[in-house]
């Protein structure tokens, strides 16, 4: 079995609640060691009327969304609750989710399908960025979603962490909660897609530290109903997810390594 | 980043930006654009030609300056981006909310 390297990390999220979801407790186990892991939520822009298209229109009447600069504030706020609770900071960049990126994704098959040609010249410009943050370190290993689930965010940054991995950099990728949580062949399923681009996988105990995992969750009040809606109670879910994962090491998170582009090492 | 400004005789607030719009840079340039819009000033134009680099956070900076001057009845406009930049604008397809012009004369026109 092999286990994580501790160092200077960096917990790249899609959106809003996605690292604390998946792999809390790795990160405050990090901040206990005080390794001063940070936080990053990609897709964290403010939102103008243009970008609303008929898609994302959809989208909002579905999820109640009538004031969406009001939604933005109680996300942050969530957003920087729960890192804090797990012992660490949270920065937003400013690039729109996928609704947001005109038309290229107009329905749910395609948000959850292939990604557009020119997202991955999005994801290369996105590792360029990470590497440039004032956070930095030469030493910084990085964590990506792995991306069951297929939401197109998600296969993004997994993207970005391939292009991470061939600048040299450690890259992980963790397993996407709650989808990894309510679709158990998820996972495979999308190991069974990215062939060779992930290595064996490494398991984190997280016996300490499942507790901050499940209170930075309830950080999340706007979402944990939504998320967790076919669970009656969401701490239970999670517990469970995590001890079938770590077996006999107890509650544990699972990480796949992320190999770059053109090959494994 | 280095930040100046000067306004036209029609009324326009230019903006000239130089050096790297990134995560460090960014909270200065949205601190100054919100209050050349609470001074009174919507039309802006902010002319990007000295710009190196702009990240994502950097261009966050100018969608919150755009909503501001959009707030009080106006537009943020940008002129004169690199190539980086313009390839930035058109992966977050934001090339599609913002007016870009070559040169800070036709920003206005």
């Amino acid at each position: 079995m092999s286990f994580l390297t501790f160092g200077p990390s960096l917990f790249i999220q899609p959106h809003y609640d996605d690292v604390p979801l998946s792999c809390g407790g790795t990160l405050a186990l990090l901040a206990e060691g005080g390794y001063e892991p940070r936080m990053i939520t990609v897709f964290a822009s403010e939102l103008v009327d243009e970008m609303v298209g008929e898609f994302a229109a959809w989208k909002h009447e579905r999820w109640k969304v009538t004031d969406a600069e009001q939604v933005l504030a109680v996300r942050r706020k969530e957003d920087a609750e729960a890192a804090q609770a797990l012992g660490s900071s949270v920065r937003w960049l400013g690039l729109p989710d996928a609704i947001y990126r005109g038309e290229r994704y107009r329905s749910d098959p395609e948000l959850f399908g292939a990604l557009k040609g020119e997202e991955l010249e999005l994801a290369a410009h996105l590792a360029e960025e990470l590497r440039q943050l004032p956070e930095w370190r030469d030493d910084m290993q990085a964590f990506v979603p792995l991306g069951i689930g297929s939401h197109v965010d998600h296969q993004l940054v997994f993207e970005t962490g391939r292009h991470l991995a061939s600048a040299g950099v450690r890259v992980y990728a963790y397993e996407d909660c709650p989808y990894a949580i309510h679709t158990p062949a998820g996972v495979q399923a999308r190991l069974a897609i990215l062939g060779d681009a992930t290595g064996d996988p490494v398991i984190v105990p997280i016996a300490k530290t499942l507790q901050k995992r499940l209170d930075s969750i309830a950080c999340y009040r706007s979402q944990v109903p939504v998320i967790f809606r076919f669970t009656p109670d969401f701490r239970t879910a999670v517990t469970n997810f995590a001890l079938e994962t770590g077996g006999d090491v107890g509650p544990a998170e699972r990480f796949w390594p992320v190999h770059p582009h053109g090959g494994s090492r | 980043m280095i930040v100046e400004m000067k306004q036209t005789e029609q009324g326009v607030a230019l903006v000239r930006l130089s050096g790297r719009l990134d995560a460090a840079a960014a909270p200065q340039i949205l601190a100054r654009l919100k209050d050349i819009v609470a001074e009174g000033q919507s039309r802006l134009a902010v002319d990007l030609s000295e710009v190196s680099f702009v990240d994502s956070t950097g261009l966050g900076t100018l969608v919150s300056g755009l909503k501001a001057a959009r707030k009080a009845e106006g537009d943020l406009r940008l002129v004169a981006p690199n190539s980086q930049v313009q390839r930035l604008l058109r992966l977050t397809t934001l090339d599609r909310v913002f007016v870009i012009s070559d040169t800070l004369e036709t920003a206005w026109v």
